[in-house]
């Protein structure tokens, strides 16, 4: 499968079980894995070029969430920046900046920051 | 189209322009361009090929086209797939359609309305900070 490097946004093929590599042009380290969230976690920065999901019972509280795509069900607070869309579920929080090609919000959510929802032109 | 015309009783066509402040009952589409200010307690269309730069307070907005400035809509604001939307919006609900550019500070939920501080931070508290007193008197001692 095709990644692309959240620091240098260069595409690389990784076998479909990597976890973790180096990118091959940046040299930076790279997580390729979902990340799941169903409890409370405060960190400094959560970074994956897969999807971090957070249920209804996780509660995030990062300075930066760098990732391909992010489906918050629970609560999150930090300033997003995502390849993929950034999907808010009815009922959850969204508290921070967000910069994404894409946002689906749904009824109920709650959503406070600065919004950067740009479509990635094709090609 | 009967039903279009109940639902929007007045339309700014596209061969025109207004500039200045608007207010009206129950819906507006707009097929022009609009530069000022729009109150009302009903519905707003901005259409595909509309240009407007304005401050909005209204019940519903739905965007297609170019827009500029704050919008606040009691119940909900629409984003479909061709509008460009840069500003700050407050709304109840939002619905943002695939392609459409949104930038700027957005506050969504169902106490959007009520708050008022600009710092995505200081509306998380429980309380916000405008409107917390110096001393609360509930406070563990």
């Amino acid at each position: 499968m095709t990644i692309v490097c959240l620091y240098c946004n260069k595409p690389q093929e990784v076998s479909r079980r990597a976890v973790q590599l180096t990118c091959k042009h940046c040299y930076k380290s790279l997580k390729v894995e979902d990340i799941l969230i169903k409890q409370y976690e405060a960190r400094r920065s959560i970074e994956t070029c897969g999807m971090v999901v957070v249920e209804k019972r996780g509660h995030v509280v990062a300075d930066r969430i760098l990732c391909g795509g992010l489906i918050v069900r629970g609560k999150v607070k930090g300033a997003v920046t995502s390849r993929g869309s950034v999907l808010v579920g009815p009922e959850a929080d969204l508290i921070g900046d967000v910069t994404a090609p894409a946002l689906a919000v749904g009824a109920g959510a709650v959503l406070n920051g600065n919004y950067q929802i740009v479509p990635t032109q094709p090609e | 189209m009967a039903d279009q015309n109940a639902e929007f009783p007045t339309i700014i066509g596209p061969d025109a322009s207004f500039k200045g402040e608007m207010s009206f009952e129950k819906g507006l589409r707009l097929h022009g361009k609009f530069e000022g200010r729009i109150h009302t307690p009903g519905r707003l269309h901005i259409a595909k090929e509309a240009k407007m730069q304005a401050d909005v307070e209204a019940g519903a907005i739905v965007i297609e086209g170019d827009v500029r400035g704050n919008l606040n809509a009691s119940d909900r604001i629409e984003l479909k797939n061709n509008a460009r939307y840069e500003g700050d919006l407050q709304a109840g609900k939002l619905v943002v359609d695939e392609g459409a550019t949104l930038i700027g500070h957005v506050q969504v939920g169902p106490d959007a309305q009520k708050r008022s501080g600009p710092s995505p931070v200081s509306a998380n508290r429980p309380v916000p900070a405008a409107a917390a007193p110096q001393n609360q008197p509930n406070q563990p001692k």
